[in-house]
């Protein structure tokens, strides 16, 4: 397996979550907004954004979550950064259209008696599908920045979750910062050993995985009955299941919501 | 495999959700969770959670993950499987922004409906079919020779214990890409038909469902032999006769030491 990768990703997820629960206490716009009210306007952002084909609307629509980021004083360059890989890959698997897309020749090029033709349907084709992509991407990590755990939390109890399941992820979110510094143990540990990295897929990588995986859901399994005894201690009864606080919907929640829904519904419809 | 908003049209998307809503009220009605499974169930989907950022290489430099969909549905069971694969999934949707928010019923569907269930079922009815022994199987894979020494190791290799689940965990990765790719082909907003993403997909998954039915046999073949109480409390692995007689016969050694 491949121990460096394995372990950036396990830092940089456990980053990401501290950073998510820091930006999502500054006193910013979306901050502002109630759990419900905001993912509302998102959902009805990227639904609308389904039936944007024409590039002038879609680029006005792409400004909306940049003037909202900025308001949250989330840092753009970081805003940027997490939504820029996905829109770049399909970028990379959408080129062909510019190709293969009939209409008005925009460009023409013949190597080694290859004719090449880009048209302006296929640029504009192009352009649509990953920018679209983009505002996407970029409307849901909006939600993401502007909305910490607890709140999300609050969302689900509001959308009518089972409190069970809520407490579910509740100890899910809780112990997956432990998984991860349980795994980077023993990935350290195999690293220092000087362990060779391969770049194919083989046998002695899957061996190695499966071993951490195995090590990992033992460890796991005895904390699991140790935490059980401990919420057991304090009075745990699954009966009694914690009901998650609803925040209140005030007027400014509902006119965001129903302003983002009005306007987009608009453009959507132009 | 994540899908991401602006895939998939309404027409798709929303149908995904309904099923998967379905599936999710079905799960929690028949999982009877006491009070112990309670944090075991939170520990294990926070371990999966953690598991699917250590990556393995494929090919070509590019990496890949474990799934866990077939390891998750064989420990846990399909329904709880499906509830801690689907919070896996809301957490990677609503933190990591990996899936999206009009997919997520999509996502749900691919990697915890069907990357859950299709394992358990394979599981199940190779089970019965096999009537398998404890271990064997894997290492009968290798040099074939003549198609009748083929077909006197195909049943070694099925008929197997770790052979079925290996079979299980592979498909337990392919379908749901399969599924993940037919959605996308069906898309009218998606550039490319549904022959080019379907085959775009079986061909990478193909290789990681090899990696992903490895990865599952070694796991599962390491608590059978070092924590047997956990396989046995599970609703599938735990119903198999040779954990019963594996455990009497442990009893047996116990009283007679």
């Amino acid at each position: 397996m491949k121990v460096s990768q394995s372990l950036r990703a396990l830092m940089e997820g456990a980053e990401t979550l501290v950073y998510i629960e820091d930006l999502s206490d500054r006193k910013g716009l979306m901050q502002a907004i109630n759990p419900i009210a905001k993912l509302t306007a998102i959902a009805a952002m990227i639904i609308s954004a389904l039936f944007l084909t024409k590039l002038p609307y879609l680029l006005v629509a792409c400004l909306i979550p940049v003037v909202f980021t900025a308001a949250s004083r989330i840092p753009l360059k970081q805003f940027f950064t997490r939504t820029a890989l996905i829109p770049l890959l399909m970028a990379l698997i959408s080129i062909p259209t510019l190709f293969l897309t009939a209409g008005n020749p925009l460009w023409t090029a013949n190597i080694s008696g290859i004719n090449l033709v880009i048209t302006t349907e296929g640029v504009v084709q192009f352009l649509v599908f990953t920018l679209r992509i983009w505002f996407c991407v970029a409307s849901l990590n909006l939600l993401i920045l502007s909305t910490g755990f607890d709140k999300t939390l609050n969302l689900l109890s509001t959308l009518r979750v089972p409190p069970l399941i809520i407490q579910l992820f509740s100890l899910t979110y809780r112990y997956f910062f432990v998984s991860i510094h349980e795994a980077q143990s023993i990935l350290i540990a195999k690293e220092a050993r000087t362990y060779i990295n391969k770049r194919t897929l083989n046998l002695q990588s899957l061996k190695d995985l499966a071993t951490i995986l195995s090590s990992l859901f033992i460890r796991t399994y005895e904390r699991s009955e140790r935490v059980y005894l401990a919420m057991k201690a304090r009075g745990f009864e699954i009966s009694k299941n914690n009901k998650y606080a609803i925040p209140a919907l005030h007027t400014k929640d509902v006119v965001f919501a129903a302003s983002i829904i009005v306007a987009f519904t608009y453009l959507a419809l132009l | 495999m994540h899908i991401q908003d602006g895939f998939l049209p309404l027409t798709i998307a929303i149908p995904a959700f309904i099923i998967t809503i379905i599936c999710w009220v079905i799960s929690f009605k028949k999982v009877k969770l006491t009070e112990q499974q309670v944090p075991m169930m939170g520990l294990l989907t926070a371990l999966f959670f953690a598991a699917m950022f250590m990556d393995f290489p494929v090919m070509g430099g590019t990496t890949a993950h474990l799934l866990g969909g077939a390891a998750i549905g064989l420990i846990l069971g399909p329904f709880a499987g499906l509830i801690s694969m689907s919070i896996i999934l809301v957490l990677q949707a609503f933190l990591f922004g990996d899936g999206g928010l009009i997919v997520l019923g999509a996502n749900v569907l691919n990697m915890g409906v069907i990357g859950v269930f299709i394992p358990c079922i394979i599981f199940i009815v190779l089970t019965k079919l096999f009537k398998p022994k404890l271990g064997g199987g894997l290492y009968e894979i290798g040099n074939p020779a003549g198609v009748w020494r083929f077909r006197w190791k195909f049943k070694p290799v099925l008929g197997g214990l770790y052979g079925i689940i290996f079979v299980s965990a592979f498909f337990g990765a392919l379908l749901p890409a399969v599924a993940a790719g037919a959605e996308i082909g069906l898309s009218s907003l998606f550039l490319y038909n549904f022959n080019a993403t379907v085959s775009a997909m079986v061909v990478y998954h193909f290789v990681i469902g090899i990696a992903e039915g490895f990865v599952t046999v070694l796991l599962i073949a390491t608590l059978i032999e070092l924590r047997p109480d956990v396989i046995e409390k599970s609703p599938i692995l735990g119903k198999l006769s040779l954990f019963k007689d594996k455990t009497k016969n442990e009893e047996t050694e116990n009283v007679k030491k």
